[in-house]
């Protein structure tokens, strides 16, 4: 199992390397329209061709790894925030607060998955800030839910008992007893979400709904991809391969760690 | 009875969706309908008409009084009766996800049960990794590689559209080809689960034959998980197949929203929102009575949390 881990690792730590040093490797500027250049092939100059405005393809598609990873990480970033806070609380206190906060969540989960993004960002008008918040707003009651379920279960165990009779405050038993127990399964879930959260970021990009041209995304470049593919097939070959190749990374360190952390977490994640 | 004040709630939030928007929506409207900017005079004027000038609370109460009779107003833009446009597209989209899911089904429930009848063994190690390599797949990359051997190079099915009857096969494989690999692995779980019990160890005793075994005690067994798998898909007949929808010009219910969502079509927005979240809790209340009948140790008397 270690093995898939270490895949994954190294997938996502060549993608994160692409996307932090992206000026220094590209070979061309991602944005410089070149009309007599447009629909080129596979080439030394132009590793991945050209696309419809002449733009170097690799250059694109290295940017891109910029777009997707930081619109990932920022959505999955704000959910562990806010569901942890919420989950952490409804928990801890019970009563009426958790039967607020969860019934909320329970509203939340109730609209269809895309339902309320396609809505929210169709609304605001389309962009790839308005994809991060509507996703955001969206996808945080996962999170909600499961630090909930930990700390119901932590709260009333021997050791936090002791730790309150010892008068630590509750942020104290909060943060150093019963938050660092309830970890395992959020970085688990977090390592998959992040990868769900690209595909989900792309697919409303394809659509026209999240980044608008010129922005590199894969999303968007596969859609722009969509009427030469007849003839120029590489243009929507390339982008979706570095699709597949991203989530794979993420997919492939969830999966691992998982097995690794804890054999019985397995079911809950279940591919 | 939780679940009134959460339909409630899920009826407010499908109504004030709309007032997120930055612009006025009747400025909006206007702008497009008469190929210019649109006078004070004329927005006072269809505010009016819509309603759109009074408080939104009385606004929401009527439109609650009507959404309880499903009655959601007329189309902005094609004028047509919102619940009348939904039916069509529900009908379009669940057409496209039952084939889907049935083409799922028919890949992952015989893979799933050989792999896990045999684990560990090199199909099964190769099935892991097509099953990791299939959900990182984005179904609209699938989706443009089917088109481009079968429609664009092959010329045997129409890249796109829905009246001919070959239209629905290239966004089905699409959804059933990426839908089949969680399913698989859910189903190999569940039949290694299944296959150790003592129940199948006493048919087994008893001499029954091995595929009166599989079908009559493990599958029925090992299905619940993949039953729930399934059904919490259904809400992907609305969301998660708008992608495919949009790639293939399926009239869908997905595609109409994200149509609606950007000309601000406010009834279609309010309508289509709160319709589907209220098919998804429905489904989900009809999922949990099919477990009991699955399961017949399954009941709901006792309340639990």
């Amino acid at each position: 199992m270690l093995k898939t881990i270490w895949l994954g690792i190294a997938f996502i730590v060549l993608l994160v390397f692409l996307a932090s040093v992206a000026p220094l490797l590209t070979p061309a500027d991602p944005f410089q329209v070149d009309m007599k250049e447009r629909l080129q092939g596979i080439s030394w100059q132009h590793p991945m061709g050209t696309d419809q405005l002449g733009r170097d393809l690799l250059s694109r598609v290295i940017y891109a790894t910029r777009t997707s990873i930081t619109a990932s990480f920022s959505v999955v970033l704000a959910c562990l925030a806010i569901g942890t806070v919420v989950g952490a609380v409804a928990g801890y206190y019970g009563g009426i607060i958790d039967e607020l906060l969860m019934r909320l969540v329970d509203v939340v989960m109730a609209f269809p998955s895309f339902i309320l993004p396609i809505a929210i960002t169709g609304i605001l008008g389309p962009s790839l800030a308005n994809i991060i918040l509507a996703l955001i707003l969206t996808s945080w009651v996962g999170y909600a839910r499961m630090v909930r379920s930990s700390v119901l279960v932590l709260k009333n165990l021997p050791y936090v008992e002791a730790a309150r009779a010892m008068g630590f405050s509750t942020w104290e038993i909060m943060k150093d007893h019963i938050l660092p127990n309830a970890v395992h399964p959020v970085i688990v879930y977090t390592t998959f979400k992040a990868g769900h959260t690209i595909l989900a970021i792309c697919g409303l990009s394809f659509i026209g709904l999240g980044a608008q041209p010129p922005t590199p995304e894969w999303g968007s470049m596969l859609n722009e991809a969509s009427s030469f593919m007849g003839s120029v097939p590489h243009l929507f070959i390339f982008p979706g391969l570095m699709i597949m190749i991203t989530v794979l990374g993420f997919n492939l360190f969830g999966d691992g760690l998982r097995d690794f952390m804890d054999p019985r977490l397995r079911k809950e994640f279940e591919l | 009875m939780l679940l009134v004040p959460v339909l409630l709630v899920i009826s407010f939030i499908s109504f004030s969706l709309v007032y997120l928007s930055p612009g006025e929506p009747a400025r909006l409207i206007l702008q497009r309908e008469l190929q210019g900017e649109p006078s004070q005079v004329q927005i006072d004027q269809f505010n009016h008409e819509h309603g759109l000038d009074k408080p939104m609370l009385v606004q929401y109460t009527s439109w609650l009084k009507k959404a309880a009779v499903v009655d959601f107003g007329n189309s902005l833009s094609t004028k047509e009766n919102v619940s009348v446009i939904f039916n069509q597209k529900f009908y379009a989209s669940a057409k496209l996800f039952i084939v889907a899911q049935l083409i799922a089904l028919a890949i992952a429930l015989p893979l799933g049960t050989l792999v896990a009848l045999k684990p560990n063994s090199r199909l099964d190690n190769i099935s892991r990794a097509v099953a990791l390599a299939g959900i990182s797949l984005p179904s609209f990359w699938l989706g443009m590689f089917l088109v481009y051997i079968f429609a664009v190079k092959l010329h045997w099915l129409p890249a796109s559209g829905y009246e001919k009857p070959t239209n629905i096969i290239l966004p089905a494989l699409t959804m059933g080809i990426t839908g089949a690999m969680e399913l698989m692995r859910l189903t190999r779980t569940s039949v290694m689960e299944v296959l150790w019990r003592n129940f199948v160890r006493t048919a087994k005793a008893k001499g029954l034959k091995d595929g009166v075994i599989l079908t009559r005690h493990v599958l029925r067994n090992a299905l619940i998980p993949v039953i729930t798998a399934l059904g919490l898909r259904v809400s992907h007949m609305v969301g998660g197949a708008v992608i495919v929808e949009m790639l293939f010009a399926w009239p869908g219910l997905g595609r109409f929203l994200v149509q609606a969502a950007n000309a601000r079509d406010v009834p279609v927005i309010q309508g289509f929102v709160f319709m589907s979240a209220l098919i998804f809790v429905g489904i989900n209340l009809v999922l949990d009575l099919l477990y009991v009948f699955l399961d017949p140790r399954i009941t709901y008397t006792t309340k639990g949390g």
